[in-house]
């Protein structure tokens, strides 16, 4: 017994080595994202008419899904329709949808001009200094975050599987949706997918 | 007359000689690579088979799409390092993430870029999977640069824009990791 608990002692030392010796050159300006469970953070965000407002203002009764979003970004761009279709169907069901634009390179004019000439009606804030990117670990467009009714995190990832619509296999964020508003347990709480990083203000 | 003659002649000869040694000094010109027309397309299994290929080198991995405006940007200059740094034992390839249907402006990228480094592209679909198989700590952001040091283990990674001191820096610390020549 006592040889077993030291294998497995020295297994999580040797992967806690390894981990630690991994090094990140040049990509530490981007925060852990906090786990699922986390609160929402109390984070002032700009409109795209330069007022301040904050992010839990966007909450509905069933909760509040945050989705970083770019201007440029092909990937995000691909999922216009889905993120627009998402958030007409949602709405309807007790969710706020946001839109969260923090890259430095898009102006609140080019995003509120992308919006319109795209067909986004869900709010789109911008986050100028990051303060909200670092906060959620955000790191690509697009990327999304789904808070319950009490402002706790349930999902975080990708929209879904395939950035063309026609391969899609996997509906993540929605299957999270349809979960929190039936009840039920979050199945797949976190995905991944390949996305444009977000141009991030400069630190000194 | 006959002192003229073998005057032209020993200029004519001197002449010979020298375009001879400079013609012995001159590096041999390597041929032009083949542009690549089509992109060998690797799963997650595949990819670490590549990584494991090239064991007992320092190696970097670049992840790039047609799609990726900074990573489109930061190619050549990616490139240009590879030249400086392939000769002092950095291994390189590079890792096409484009679907099936931008295949074809991956190809007119490699063309007009000229990679002296092979590259493959990611197998469509199972995406993260890929990328946790690649680096559990990626989040699939591109773009990604990614050192193994010669026993392959991941060493370090670099995410988003960077600029070329940040890869200086993160090649010559993964060169530092090969075994010093006796």
């Amino acid at each position: 017994m006592r040889l077993r608990i030291l294998s497995v002692l020295a297994v999580l030392a040797l992967a806690a080595g390894v981990a630690a010796a991994q090094q990140n050159f040049g990509s530490s300006d981007v925060p852990p994202a906090p786990p699922i469970g986390s609160k929402m953070p109390a984070i002032k965000l700009a409109t795209l008419t330069g007022d301040t407002t904050d992010l839990s203002a966007y909450a509905n009764k069933n909760g509040l899904l945050v989705i970083f979003v770019s201007v440029q970004c092909p990937v995000s761009n691909a999922y216009n329709e889905r993120m627009e279709a998402l958030a007409q169907q949602w709405r309807s069901r007790g969710f706020g949808v946001v839109g969260v634009n923090a890259n430095r390179t898009e102006s609140a004019g080019a995003v509120a001009a992308h919006a319109r000439e795209h067909g986004l009606t869900f709010p789109i804030l911008k986050d100028n200094e990051n303060r909200l990117a670092d906060a959620l670990g955000a790191s690509f467009t697009p990327e999304t975050y789904l808070f319950d009714a009490s402002g706790t995190l349930r999902y975080h990832g990708r929209i879904d599987d395939s950035k063309d619509p026609s391969g899609i296999s996997k509906r993540d964020l929605n299957d999270a949706l349809e979960s929190l508003a039936t009840g039920k347990p979050v199945a797949v709480t976190e995905t991944k997918a390949f996305g444009c990083t977000i141009k991030r203000v400069p630190r000194s | 007359m006959r002192k003229l003659i073998a005057g032209n002649i020993a200029v004519a000869a001197g002449f010979l000689l020298a375009g001879f040694a400079i013609w012995a000094q001159a590096p041999a010109e390597k041929p032009a690579a083949a542009p690549q027309t089509a992109l060998e397309v690797l799963d997650a299994n595949q990819y670490l088979a590549k990584v494991a290929a090239e064991h007992g080198k320092p190696l970097m991995v670049t992840f790039w799409a047609t799609w990726c405006e900074p990573c489109r940007t930061e190619y050549p200059m990616v490139n240009d390092l590879v030249r400086q740094y392939q000769s002092k034992g950095l291994a390189v390839f590079g890792m096409d993430c484009d679907d099936d249907a931008e295949v074809p402006l991956a190809i007119h990228f490699l063309e007009k870029v000229q990679p002296v480094f092979p590259n493959y592209r990611k197998k469509p679909g199972k995406e993260e999977e890929f990328i946790n198989r690649v680096n559990p700590k990626w989040s699939g952001a591109l773009p990604a640069t990614f050192f193994y040091d010669p026993q392959g283990h991941l060493f370090g990674q670099l995410t988003g824009e960077q600029k070329r001191e940040a890869f200086v820096s993160a090649i010559e610390k993964t060169l530092a990791t090969a075994a010093p020549q006796k």
